[in-house]
This record gives structure tokens, sequence and C-alpha cells, in this order.
């Protein structure tokens, strides 16, 4: 990273003397520091997976497979609160169904995209779970270093709407690397 | 694979274009560096520091200075990204456009010619709040998007 550091040693360090230190401190948020000079390094990634997302572009398995050490960790998030509504209003027996049904359509999509991985090298781990679209990966995304979502993630897009809201609520909480396609 | 990444002068295109350059390592992809520099930008600077200053009849020659400031300053960072692509052996280069930031971001995203864009969370304001540009191209770039912290 020879000329990239010189040239913000030359620019800052040089000019700012003795308080180089100080104002690296306080403008940490504008200014690239030596430390964070370093290529990314990608151990985990977290990719959300739901209905409403559709098929996964090429280009989302071909930048993937460049983190082929990586794991990869595909979750599909029943939506705890769409199934209490369902019983509540409308039975037990119903809200069964929509369980059975629901875990069902997780299931192989989970396993359509894991055999496409597979296809290129990556052994993908699978979760399913009862839970938050939206809070739930905001949390499981402190436990990994970067996140693939669809825009259609937790609700269907529109021409006018082109951002699912739940994807913007993510985006907006999480502090790792997102990748939306 | 080609990947496109923006770059607005801040850390986080800085930041951004690191994660782009691991990936095209791994996936001997080329980099294109992409700014887009927009007059009204100096404009407002200009307008704004005369307005303070008491030299408001010399906000002509202070608009054309922050003009060659912002081209040179967006071309000594793209510099610096193109050297550091060199030593990791990335194939890389720069394109600076005029124009306005969204509309000329989406001309080149969506062209076709990219499997990747990566661009920072945040603009030049800091972490303040996410970029609002971001929240504008987020939905409708065609490529994946790598939003980088």
């Amino acid at each position: 990273m020879g000329l990239f550091s010189s040239l913000i040693q030359r620019k800052f360090k040089n000019i700012a003397g003795r308080r180089y230190e100080r104002i690296l401190k306080e403008y940490k948020e504008f200014l690239l520091t030596e430390e964070e000079m370093m290529l990314p390094e990608i151990k985990s990634i977290l990719m959300p997976l739901d209905r409403f997302i559709g098929e996964i572009p090429p280009e989302i398995y071909e930048t993937l497979s460049a983190y082929n050490d990586a794991r990869i960790i595909l979750v599909y998030i029943i939506d705890a609160h769409v199934f209490h509504v369902i019983e509540q209003t409308l039975g037990k027996d119903i809200s069964e169904e929509f369980r059975k049904k629901e875990e069902n359509d997780g299931r192989l999509l989970l396993e359509k995209i894991a055999k496409n991985f597979e296809g290129l090298g990556i052994s993908p781990q699978i979760r399913l779970f009862f839970g938050d679209k939206g809070e739930d990966v905001i949390k499981l995304a402190e436990k990994h270093d970067m996140l693939v979502l669809s825009k259609a993630y937790g609700s269907e897009i529109t021409k006018t709407h082109p951002l699912s809201p739940v994807v913007l609520k993510i985006v907006q909480h999480v502090d790792i690397p997102v990748i939306v396609y | 694979m080609r990947i496109l990444v923006l770059i607005d002068g801040s850390k986080w295109s800085q930041k951004a274009a690191l994660h782009a350059i691991a990936i095209a390592k791994r996936k001997n992809a080329k980099i294109i560096l992409f700014s887009v520099l927009d007059r009204r930008e100096a404009k407002a600077i200009a307008f704004n520091l005369s307005m303070r200053s008491d030299k408001i009849g010399e906000i002509k020659k202070f608009e054309e200075q922050i003009w060659k400031e912002m081209k040179k300053s967006v071309k000594e960072i793209m510099g610096g990204l193109l050297e550091l692509c060199h030593e990791e052996n990335v194939n890389c280069s720069m394109k600076i456009v005029e124009g306005i930031a969204k509309d000329e971001i989406l001309k080149e995203a969506n062209s076709g010619a990219y499997s990747l864009v990566v661009m920072g969370a945040y603009g030049k304001s800091g972490k303040t709040r996410i970029g609002s540009l971001l929240e504008e191209l987020a939905g409708i770039i065609k490529p994946p998007l790598l939003i980088v912290r």
C-alpha cells in the first residue's frame, strides 16, 4: 500500500505534524487511517432468503465465488407476526397449515439455492426459523462479515417502490458490508 | 468480470475500492474507478464562502478555484487507488465525468458493462446519516450493489 499510504501521510501527517494523532481521532469519519488501508477479509457471509426474492442473478454467484473460503449461511425466516395474526383471526388449524406450507417452501428454496452454490464448490449452511425478517437479520449480521440481500427481501417491490422497506431498514442498521441485488 | 467503484473522495468510497480490489484479485476482474464532478457543488461552496467573507465580488474566482481543486483532489485519490491496484496486480482504470451524480452513475452502472457496483455507505459528510444518494440508487442500480462501511 506504499503510494496510497504516502498520499495520506503527505496530506495529513506531514502538514499536521504533532497534531496528527489528535486530528486522526477527531476526524476519524473522514480520514482513512493506515490500519484501515488493508484489503478486507470476509470469513462469514449471511444470505437471508424468502418467497419474495425471485431468482438469484448469476452475478451474485460470480461475486460470492470470490469468497470461496468463507462460510455462507442461507437463512429463511418465517414471519412470526404474520403467523400470530393468522392464528388469532383464522384459528389454529389454518395457522398450522400456514406454518407447514412456509416451512416446506422455505426448505425447498434453501435447498435449491444451496445446490446452486454447491455447483461452485461452496457448501453453504442452511437455517430456517420463526422471527422478524428485519430485526433478526440485523441481530444475526453482528456475527458475520458480509450480508447479501435481494431488493425484494421481506416485501414485494414495484417500479415505484424498487427497494423493500425491510431491506432499507437493514442497510441503515447493520455495520457490515451489504450486497443488494 | 468488470467492477464499477463509485469514488466521491470520501473515506468510505476509498474503503469501497479496497473491497473491490479484494474481489478483483481473486476473480481476475477489471476495476473501473468512476467519479462524477458536479459544477453546482463548486458554485454552492463559492457562494457560501463569499457571502460569509464579504467577498461576493470574487465569487466567480472562488468558484473556478474550487472547481480546479475538486478535479485535482479526485484525480489524486484515484491516482493513489490506481497505484494500489497496480501493486496488487489488479487491472484498473479510471473515468471522471461532469454532471449530476445520480444521473451519471445510473447511466454508467446500468450500461450492461458491469457485474458489480461498489460504493461507500456514507458520503463526504461522514457518518451523520446513511448517504441519501445510496438510498436513491440502491433500488434502481441493475447490477448487484456492494455497500461498504
